[in-house]
């Protein structure tokens, strides 16, 4: 067997492994899948995730989902009202004039339903998360259909800019110091603030004009036409799927579906060949993308298959009391999503040159 | 290539053109130098060649300018993108991606040039500027004169037959100047690409020009012969004055042709007079500070003197510690260790609005100090914070700039002007020491001699003064000492002509010229037997 040569996989692969991933979790509310779900997402990043900036913020998605799953279970406690038999303990009852209570009776019912819908909640960000930190959400944009790219290169350059913003205001508010502006409260703001507005202002103004200056912008009205085309597909789409989830009308919403997206291949494809501009060093799309962005689907097929063979598994009864279930099929399918830690290809080494900031951070 | 007829341009709501009736022509492959005092129009002029004025400015312009036959009146700005690369001032305002290769292929994308053509370009690109070691680098971590080179890589890839560039070397330190300056004059003489370019510190560049064209502040232009045109322009480099001083003629640009006639010069030259260096006692005693952000030293262990009265130049190459031991002295920025003590106090242990009556600091951006609605108000509350008695700083002020309306806003003012503004401000509190980062960034000769004499009659009455620059000849004119960094540690510390005279890098154009003791055009001026 052949080494795999190190190399960074497209943007939009790790995007539909985590879409997947997001899929399964949406779905169930059973905790042991859940905690499948956030296990094979933390495998996956452990394994293949990159030393760039960008992909340091996994801890940051797991404290923050960990965080969502406290306020859950501390909202049910403190307004669950006591649904359920298995009383837990009593907490003192405050009655507010409407018909709200606070407190009262505690039951096992409602903490668990409030650790259950917190867990999802949670495995969807921690899926959000992983697929941030495997992929530079710049390349996800670069890697965007020929037609958006004018919208996909403005993207990428917000994204650049709100570091920048994040050091000049570091800079700024060191160099309040400097004048002795220490105070507190809203008059304090001010020697923040105008510099900052000020900088920043002046800072898009020079870009804009970079950029055109670059040829950013040299659109033909064909591109536009293309482009509206494009744009109406879209808003047919998302009402359609809108009606679609509501579920009263399901024929005329999936027409509506379908031909938005109609619409929106061919302003893609239309747009695509008028455009003139191209892509420096475009992620490849390759075998080892299909096994990622698959494994992600299949997962999700796997879980939806479960649901209709075996309903009970994916929703845990709370009244009696059981113990959440798997089957074989439900634990296989997730697992397959573990698939890229050792299938996708290995990440190639930064090299870490940074040079020591001019102006001292 | 590049050829303006007529030109007159007047920036809307203004009373006065910006630049009047100009008529230039640069030939193709030709290196044209724009000069001029600070406000002059040199910036309006360079951003005609793309057409950024008027389009991106609004104002009113007559007469045609045309490059490499497209009039701009008919082409907007991005139609001349594969024509005309233009550098803006601030190179890292203008970055658009987030590493350096893609920064790079940026404006071939935008043309839609072949994926194969554009990694072939980016990889010659790459080796022509010196950038092959930086290719994955993020663009935010690059030094100033890493940031100017890989500016001028992303509009060279595209292949344009112009370049406009507006102060390339202004940012940087002497050595990082002269690789920018190399790079420039290697694309003119083995590429042939037709270069517009404007720059202050014209000792470092007006050797390499087949064309000045010098602005005065009226906007009027007059474009020839270097040698002609710097016999009467308003901004000279030390060796134009110099020969003016010797009366030689024709007027010799670089230092090897003032080199050879110097000899003549010299026999008329007294001793150098020494400089009365004023010792005061120690005022500020630094010992062994060091300042390290995450695992890098960014200074390591410096022990620094400074006296009442002295004026000292901070100098080294960017990213050597310069900027991070300023502040670590004034005691806001980040102090790892060591020990710092001003009049027996160390700043650091004081509160901000105290620290600053004994060390004051004018960073590297003054406008991150300025937040008031006008100059007047930024004084009123500069005196009220300081304790000073009303009208303080605005006297202050008008010694540094004289007279200017109170009701200006603070963002209408030029560099130079927002610097004299925040040190009025903090010199209003007396501090012991002064430092300052930088001060002379976009300031034309008269505006540096002006600070220059400020800074000594400040020290005069018993400041200390220090200033980290890169400026070589404003360090030789004000400094009694200077002090070298490399690498966070002093390499250096001593007399102006003992540190200068004798380094390569360091070394101000009148002492490469006279091998002497002679640091300013106005030492021997002052040495000068009457002939």
């Amino acid at each position: 067997m052949t080494r795999q040569l190190p190399r960074r996989l497209h943007a939009g692969a790790w995007w539909l492994w985590a879409l997947g991933l997001m899929a399964v979790a949406t779905q169930t509310t059973n905790p042991l899948l859940l905690g499948l779900v956030v296990a094979v997402a933390g495998v996956v990043v452990a394994s293949r995730r990159g030393g760039a900036a960008w992909a340091s913020g996994y801890r940051a998605y797991l404290v923050v989902a960990a965080v969502v799953v406290a306020i859950r279970i501390f909202f049910r406690t403190l307004f669950g009202g006591g649904a359920g038999p298995d009383v837990l303990f009593h907490l003192p009852r405050l009655s507010i004039p409407g018909g709200l209570s606070v407190g009262g009776p505690v039951t096992a019912q409602q903490v668990l339903a409030g650790l259950y819908d917190g867990f999802r909640l949670a495995a969807i960000l921690v899926c959000v998360g992983a697929a941030n930190t495997l992929a530079d959400p710049r390349r996800l944009a670069r890697s965007l259909p020929a037609a958006l790219t004018g919208v996909a290169t403005s993207v990428v350059v917000a994204l650049s800019m709100a570091p920048q913003l994040v050091e000049s205001f570091a800079r700024i508010r060191r160099a309040r110091k400097l004048r002795g502006e220490t105070g507190r409260g809203w008059r304090s703001l001010r020697p923040l603030l105008v510099p900052l507005a000020e900088e920043t202002i002046h800072r898009a103004v020079s870009l804009a004009a970079s950029m055109e200056g670059r040829g950013y912008g040299r659109s033909t009205p064909a591109n536009r036409r293309w482009g509206a085309v494009a744009s109406g597909g879209l808003a047919l789409v998302a009402a359609g799927s809108f009606w679609l989830v509501s579920g009263s009308q399901l024929l005329p919403a999936g027409a509506t579906l379908a031909t938005g997206a109609l619409f929106v291949l061919v302003g893609l494809a239309g747009a695509g060949r008028e455009n003139h501009r191209t892509r420096y060093r475009a992620d490849r799309w390759e075998r080892q993308e299909w096994l990622v962005g698959l494994s992600g689907v299949a997962a999700a097929a796997g879980v939806y298959m479960t649901g209709a063979l075996t309903p009970g598994i994916l929703l845990p009864q709370l009244d009696p009391l059981t113990w959440p279930q798997l089957t074989p099929l439900a634990a296989i399918s997730v697992l397959i999503a573990a698939i890229p830690a050792v299938a996708a290809p290995p990440v190639p080494a930064m090299p870490n040159l940074r040079s020591i900031p001019e102006t001292a951070p | 290539m590049i050829s303006f007829d007529r030109v007159t341009f007047a920036y809307p709501n203004t009373h006065r053109p910006a630049v009047v009736d100009v008529d230039l022509h640069v030939g193709e492959g030709q290196l044209a130098l724009v000069v001029g005092p600070t406000g002059a129009g040199k910036s309006t002029l360079l951003k005609m060649v793309n057409g950024l004025v008027p389009r991106f400015t609004g104002g009113t312009l007559s007469g045609r300018v045309v490059v490499g036959g497209r009039d701009i009146a008919d082409h907007s700005v991005g139609e001349m993108a594969d024509l005309v690369g233009y550098v803006p001032q601030d190179p890292a305002s203008g970055f658009v991606a987030d590493t350096v290769e893609e920064e790079l292929a940026f404006t071939m994308e935008q043309l839609g040039l072949d994926p194969g053509v554009m990694r072939k370009r980016v990889e010659e690109v790459l080796d022509l500027m010196g950038l092959a070691a930086l290719r994955s680098r993020r663009l935010s971590d690059l030094s100033g004169g890493e940031a100017q080179r890989v500016a001028i890589g992303a509009v060279l890839t595209a292949h344009p037959e112009v370049m406009v560039l507006d102060e390339p070397t202004s940012a940087l330190d002497p050595a990082a100047a002269e690789e920018v300056l190399a790079s420039i004059t290697r694309l003119v003489h083995d590429v042939g690409t037709t270069v517009l370019m404007a720059e202050h510190r014209l000792e470092r560049v007006v050797q390499y020009a087949d064309q000045v064209v010098h602005i005065d502040r009226t906007g009027r232009v007059e474009a020839g012969e270097p040698a002609v045109v710097m016999e009467r322009s308003t901004v000279a480099p030390p060796v134009v004055r110099l020969g003016r001083l010797a009366g030689w003629s024709p007027l010799p640009l670089s230092v090897r042709e003032a080199r050879r006639r110097a000899p003549s010069l010299m026999e008329r030259l007294k001793a150098p007079i020494a400089r009365a260096a004023s010792h005061g006692e120690v005022v500020m005693e630094a010992r062994d500070v060091s300042v390290i952000y995450g695992d890098s030293p960014a200074v390591r262990g410096v022990g620094l003197r400074l006296a009442a009265g002295e004026v000292v130049a901070l100098m080294g190459r960017n990213g050597a510690g310069k900027s991070s031991l300023l502040w670590a002295l004034q005691g806001a920025g980040k102090r790892s260790g060591g020990r710092v003590s001003v009049a027996g106090v160390d700043p650091a242990t004081l509160e901000p609005d105290e620290a600053r009556r004994f060390v004051a600091l004018v960073p590297h951006e003054p406008s991150d100090l300025l937040f008031m609605e006008s100059v007047g108000d930024e004084c009123r509350r500069a005196d009220a914070a300081n304790g000073s008695p009303p009208g303080t700083c605005g006297a202050w002020l008008e010694r540094l700039l004289g007279r200017i309306d109170p009701d200006l806003h603070p963002a209408d003012l030029s560099e130079g002007e927002k610097l004299a503004l925040v040190l009025a401000i903090q010199l209003g509190a007396r501090p012991k020491v002064v430092l300052l980062d930088e001060p002379t960034r976009g300031m034309d000769y008269a505006a540096k001699q002006h600070l220059s004499d400020l800074i000594r009659e400040i020290a005069g009455q018993g400041t200390a003064v220090m200033i980290a620059t890169h400026d070589v000849e404003f360090a030789a004119e004000t400094a009694h000492r200077v002090v070298v960094m490399a690498d966070g540690e002093i390499v250096a510390d001593d007399r102006t002509a003992a540190v200068v005279v004798s380094s390569p890098v360091f070394a101000p154009q009148v002492a490469k010229v006279l091998a002497g003791d002679w640091l300013t055009v106005d030492d021997v001026a002052a040495s000068l037997e009457p002939a």
